[in-house]
């Protein structure tokens, strides 16, 4: 257990609180101006990763209807069905888990910040008295400055406070969740799949919002900046994605009409049958990214007579 | 396991996890000193009470507020005893005056439920008022028959440091970096600036010699004048000066976080002696008999020649870390430990142990 101390420590918690306590320390000794600076820095860092969930995250949307044909096709046979899903994400290149990269590696620094927070944050002396062992000697300012003056905007950011602040924050993190989790969930071809996705569209902004009330306010000044660095890149990369669409469109009808069209047309090989239909679900998006709202009755419209008319 | 088993899973590791890491919020009980009399030994437990212990049998004779009564919260100021009355702190923001004689209650600030900020550091007694200082950096004096507030002073940040008085001056640090010395009579400033130093004063200051002493947590140690608050010397260590300095003859001791204890010239500043105890020093060391008690995060107390710093014995381990400040009363040395445990240790003429109490609520 003190190895594992001894590597968290060394590795996450002493350079995330010796980094905002030198942040701290250069932009005027103001905590909340730190932690939206550190929330800044750390969206940069994790950039890469961020895009790389994004894309992946298009990827997957792109995949349904070929992984619903899958499905239909191979419903009685689980090891084939799990054996062509497995193919088909190599050919395509996607790692169905890739996109927990980012949330991964979000998790230590959450747990970091939050304990860098009641460490440099004296709301008790037993919080400030191991602060001097994770402070960089080398590093002569960081003790000139601690403990860190935790107000900031009417919050003290040390502690969780009952007041009309926090929940105002709470419902600023909760509907800052909402939107980005909103612009970035995947379409799914699956009921199931999408039925969770509902929920969690829900569920994570209130458990979030309820966090807020219940954790010091620095961390939730950091999930609230964290959402709003998210949203921007997420526009910048998708557009408004799934905030401006329907709920149940294009992918539930694209893969009505794969199931109507391998009902009806013979028998397609499934390599081309899900090739078509992944080509008209890519086009089908990029309208949608292009003509937004206005869109995407026309699109839905268009494939509607198209499958109503191959199935007479 | 379908969706909405793992959301519900999900979101009860989500709760308890955030039980768990709302609960480092709280104050774990605190770390009080003891301090004797001639019968009993005073001390806050970590369970939020004021005990007294028989002096010979470390039993525990008093108690306030009473078993099955509200605790008090945490206590991690020393108690202070002038002879008929001993005063608490309680870290939830409340003074309490006792009856030395049984710890019935007396009197206590404020008198209503109304909230005047946590209380670190001790409250320091002069005949007539009794000082304190809270986390909104309001300093004031109480009336010591009536608990009324006399005067008040507000600081710039928390004072955590308990007050040190000599000759009609009130002396603190705050963590707003500043020392400050006021008039006991009436809370007006003696000098006519603070004096700033480069990092948050908690220690409680030592007055000896036409000098106030005190450290900082950058590193630096600072002796004064007590006239003026011009600084005389100051000494530059390493680590946070965190616990009470002491001061013997011509020495003044000064510990650190990073566990050194520094035996520093009076008059010059200049180290005659250092030794290091390897783990950070909270508890303030005790001066006895020629002898230097110090001890550490790591348990072990050690008496050291106060003009050698030389080691007398290889050092009594209570087993758990030690925070609170070490009382001494003629030659018996009295810990209370984290563990809940008060000792008493004999520790000139060889180290033993004399008792021991279990303070935990039972």
């Amino acid at each position: 257990m003190e190895i594992i101390a001894l590597i968290w420590n060394t590795f996450i918690l002493n350079p995330l609180l010796n980094g905002l306590v030198l942040l701290y320390a250069v932009l005027g000794r103001n905590f909340g101006i730190t932690i939206v600076v550190f929330t800044i820095i750390v969206r940069l860092a994790t950039l890469p990763l961020t895009l790389r969930q994004i894309r992946s995250t298009q990827k997957m949307t792109r995949l349904q209807p070929r992984l619903k044909a899958i499905q239909q096709r191979y419903a009685k046979d689980k090891a084939r069905l799990s054996q062509e899903t497995m193919k088909l994400y190599r050919e395509s290149g996607v790692n169905p888990i890739g996109c927990l990269g980012p949330l991964v590696i979000q998790f230590p620094i959450w747990i970091g910040l939050y304990m860098a927070i009641i460490q440099v944050l004296p709301t008790s002396p037993e919080s400030l008295a191991g602060l001097s062992g994770h402070l960089y000697s080398w590093m002569p300012m960081v003790n000139q400055v601690v403990p860190l003056n935790s107000k900031f905007f009417g919050l003290d950011l040390a502690v969780a406070e009952t007041s009309i602040v926090t929940y105002f924050m709470a419902v600023l993190v909760g509907a800052s969740m909402w939107v980005m989790q909103k612009m970035s969930t995947p379409l799914a071809a699956d009921p199931r799949q999408e039925s969770t996705n509902r929920m969690l569209l829900w569920m994570m902004p209130i458990m979030f919002g309820f966090f807020t009330l219940s954790l010091p306010a620095g961390l939730p000044l950091y999930w609230l900046v964290s959402n709003l660095i998210g949203i921007v890149i997420q526009y910048f990369v998708t557009g408004w994605g799934g905030l401006l669409r329907s709920r149940t469109a294009p992918a539930t009808v694209t893969a009505s009409a794969v199931g109507e069209a391998s009902d009806t047309e013979g028998d397609p090989s499934p390599d081309e049958e899900v090739a078509s239909d992944g080509q008209r679900y890519d086009r089908d998006q990029r309208q949608n990214r292009r003509g937004g709202a206005r869109a995407r009755p026309k699109g839905a419209r268009r494939r509607s007579r198209g499958s109503r008319g191959r199935g007479r | 396991m379908t969706g909405k088993r793992l959301l519900v899973l999900l979101f009860l590791v989500l709760f308890l996890a955030t039980g768990c890491v709302t609960d480092r919020f709280r104050f774990s009980g605190g770390w009080s000193g003891p301090v004797a009399s001639q019968d009993l030994v005073y001390v806050g437990s970590r369970d939020g009470r004021v005990l007294g212990l028989s002096r010979d049998t470390g039993e525990i004779q008093w108690s306030f507020p009473l078993p099955g009564q509200d605790p008090l919260g945490g206590i991690y100021g020393t108690p202070s005893y002038d002879g008929d009355r001993v005063y608490v702190a309680a870290f939830e923001g409340k003074i309490h005056a006792l009856n030395a004689s049984d710890l019935t209650p007396l009197w206590q600030f404020p008198l209503d439920r109304s909230f005047v900020g946590r209380i670190v550091g001790g409250p320091a007694v002069e005949p007539g008022k009794v000082i304190f200082g809270d986390s909104e950096g309001v300093v004031r004096a109480l009336d010591t028959s009536t608990g009324t507030v006399e005067w008040s002073f507000k600081a710039g940040n928390q004072v955590w440091s308990t007050p040190a008085i000599k000759d009609g001056v009130v002396y603190f640090g705050s963590l707003d970096h500043n020392f400050y010395a006021l008039s006991l009579l009436d809370g007006e400033e003696e000098w006519s600036l603070p004096f700033e130093a480069g990092g948050a004063i908690v220690t409680s200051p030592l007055v000896s010699d036409g000098k106030v002493f005190f450290g900082s947590f950058d590193g630096t140690f600072h002796a004064l004048d007590i006239d003026n608050g011009q600084q005389i010397w100051q000494f530059d260590g390493d680590g946070w000066f965190w616990a009470d300095p002491v001061a013997v003859e011509n020495m003044v001791y000064a510990t650190t976080t990073n566990g050194v204890l520094y035996a520093l010239d009076v008059s010059t500043g200049r180290v005659r002696w250092q030794f290091d105890l390897q783990r950070p020093i909270i508890a303030s060391p005790a001066v006895l008999d020629g002898r230097v008690v110090v001890t550490s995060d790591e348990g072990i107390v050690f008496s050291l020649n106060a003009r050698s710093g030389q080691q007398e014995n290889p050092g009594f381990d209570v087993g758990a870390e030690v925070r609170a400040d070490i009382g001494v009363q003629e030659d018996t040395v009295y810990i209370n430990d984290m563990d809940r445990q008060v000792w008493a240790l004999r520790l000139v003429g060889g180290q033993r142990q004399l008792w021991q109490t279990d303070t935990s609520d039972r």
